[in-house]
């Protein structure tokens, strides 16, 4: 099979933050009590977001050098799919907010809000490949805006919670992944918890590609 | 941060449930990502064909 090994190495990874992300020893906190184990699922979501928005926003760039339509496709799809793991990274953060903070959703927390406004900006994005019928115009204007997507993005998650108080650790002043939020027991999960779901969904956006080649064959041949 | 009086599933975890918990939901993520493999098989036999034929 193409590119077997990372599509094993991803699910033994994800496997194995299952099984030692339930259980490890975790630190004692009040508040969290046990569901500080959703650090191991419910963070990685977001990670597999920044990645294939990052992954987008450099085949955004490409297109634009050399006007590639296979980039624009590349570039769309990982948006596609960083866009897909936005659900259950918001889904898992509402019943992890529930019960630590009480209640599903906050307008309080400048992350939250962050998150739904770069959602929306990607909506957005879609939208406006679906409003333009001309293949090239399509792709250079989405390209573009995915530059701006991406920025707005940027600021809204991961600069703005940064400088207001926020719930979230690390933001509003408080570290994240410091000694006193995430130990050593959490890091040697963490991690490869975040690189499987990474490698993960690289294969998915690795299936969706070759569907799209497949369809263009087909509707070529035809 | 060692506060013992802190609850945790101490309970859960000292009666072996939890193993249950552990092996039902690696099971369904085992049968979902073989499946996934299977997928992918499948589509590599289709790119396969797509290429004798031309």
């Amino acid at each position: 099979m193409k590119n077997l090994w990372y599509k094993i190495l991803s699910v033994v990874l994800i496997l194995f933050s299952i099984i030692a992300g339930l259980l490890n020893d975790v630190p004692r906190l009040a508040i969290l009590n046990e569901s500080i184990r959703n650090l191991y699922f419910h963070v990685p979501m977001w990670f597999v977001l920044l990645f294939q928005m990052s992954l987008s926003l450099y085949y955004a760039l490409k297109f634009l050098s050399n006007q590639d339509l296979q980039n624009d496709l590349k570039s769309v799809s990982a948006a596609q799919i960083g866009f897909f793991f936005s659900i259950p990274g918001i889904i898992t953060g509402m019943l992890w907010a529930k019960v630590t903070w009480g209640t599903y959703w906050t307008f309080s927390d400048p992350k939250l809000n962050g998150v739904a406004m770069s959602i929306l900006v990607y909506t957005a994005y879609f939208i406006l490949r679906n409003s333009i019928d001309d293949e090239i115009k399509k792709a250079k204007l989405s390209a573009v805006y995915n530059i701006f997507a991406y920025v707005m993005m940027m600021v809204f998650i991961m600069i703005l919670p940064r400088l207001t108080d926020s719930l979230h650790p690390g933001n509003g002043g408080n570290p994240a992944f410091s000694k006193y939020d995430l130990n050593n027991n959490m890091r040697i999960v963490f991690y490869p918890a975040v690189l499987g779901w990474i490698l993960f969904s690289i294969w998915l956006l690795e299936i969706k590609l070759r569907i799209r080649t497949l369809q263009q064959h087909l509707t070529s041949s035809l | 941060m060692t506060n013992e009086t802190i609850e945790m599933a101490d309970i859960l975890r000292q009666s072996g449930k939890i193993y249950v918990v552990v092996a039902v939901l690696s099971v369904i993520f085992i049968a979902l990502s073989i499946y996934l493999f299977i997928q992918d098989k499948k589509l590599q036999e289709l790119e396969k064909k797509i290429k004798e034929k031309e």
